[in-house]
């Protein structure tokens, strides 16, 4: 199964799946034109990659600027697909970062794992002048 | 258009308070393209983060609207066609308005008006609960063939206003009876 690495575009974030490392990392604005097609083969291997083993742990590091509201529901397919995995074992931990202004991002955060408890939230701020924004 | 009819123009827009126009057709590099100019324009202007961040926002889900929904112009080249209309801002003393325009077939008036009605009905704190209740009601969907805004996208617009927002229709002279032009203003 191979990794995913997606270069950011000026309206999405850059993806990197690296699964040797159990670990996702999206980084940048998330406003795809069509977010169901963006976020399909992500999900898809997400799906995989626990279908095929349980590993230890499992990191999903968000550090999104805005986030349209068509992508909620692709990131809440990740949520859930991480949340599955919790259920059966694997130690999922999130990291949803965001600019401290940012309290749609902030909320957004707290509102996509609500309905899932197999994952561990930490919410974090970074600064405007991070990595996150575009140099 | 000569000079002087420019001219009258100009001055109206600039009495008026515009701060930014956007016409033609709202593709994917026209939308990234646009909002980065208009953060890079608001953030250069001192505005605070959080006015921002709501313009910014107000533009993208207006612009994407527009892309999904709107009437593609009947001369356009693009395949497959996308739709088109103008978003403008306009700033006066207290608050800036988001105002987008486009061509809509008449049929979908009804729709519109039902969805616009009922989120206009709503106070903050009731739209911010049937945000959350939609995102909700999303995470629990096997539905990926939800509509292009996860339902979220005018709720999204109305919990960054200040006020309702306000929606007209007016006949597209040229459209046969078939077209109107569907306008929105959002007052942050």
């Amino acid at each position: 199964m191979p990794d995913i690495h997606a270069a950011r575009t000026p309206s999405t974030p850059s993806v990197d799946l690296t699964l040797a490392s159990n670990r996702l990392e999206l980084l940048g604005e998330c406003y795809p034109e069509n977010s169901l097609p963006f976020f399909a083969p992500l999900i898809s291997a997400l799906k995989d990659h626990f279908a095929a083993a349980k590993p230890a742990r499992f990191e999903a590091h968000f550090h999104l600027q805005y986030v349209n509201s068509a992508s909620t529901k692709g990131l809440q397919n990740i949520i859930s697909v991480l949340n599955d995995a919790g259920a059966a074992g694997t130690a999922i931990q999130v990291f949803w970062s965001y600019d401290p202004e940012d309290d749609a991002l902030e909320d957004l955060g707290a509102e996509l794992v609500e309905d899932f408890t197999h994952v561990v939230m930490h919410r974090q701020h970074v600064s405007a002048g991070s990595a996150g924004t575009r140099g | 258009m000569n000079l002087v009819e420019f001219q009258a123009f100009h001055d109206q827009a600039l009495s008026a308070g515009v701060v930014f126009y956007q016409k033609g057709e709202f593709t994917s590099p026209v939308i990234a393209g646009a909002a980065e100019a208009l953060k890079s324009r608001l953030q250069e202007s001192g505005v605070s983060g959080p006015v921002t961040r709501k313009l910014f926002s107000t533009f993208v889900e207006m612009a994407q609207n527009i892309h999904h929904y709107a009437a593609p112009e009947p001369e356009s080249g693009l395949q497959p066609p996308v739709g088109a209309g103008t978003i403008t801002i306009v700033k006066s003393e207290n608050d800036y308005s988001v105002i987008c325009v486009n061509r809509i077939h008449t049929e979908q008036i009804p729709r519109i008006s039902e969805k616009l009605d009922q989120v206009r009905s709503m106070s903050l704190e009731e739209i911010k609960k049937a945000y959350r209740e939609q995102l909700h009601n999303n995470a629990h969907s096997q539905e990926d063939a939800l509509s292009k805004g996860a339902g979220l996208g005018w709720l999204t617009v109305a919990r960054d206003a200040r006020q309702p927002l306000d929606y007209s229709f007016t006949t597209d002279p040229l459209g046969e009876g078939r077209f109107a032009f569907f306008s929105v203003r959002a007052v942050i």
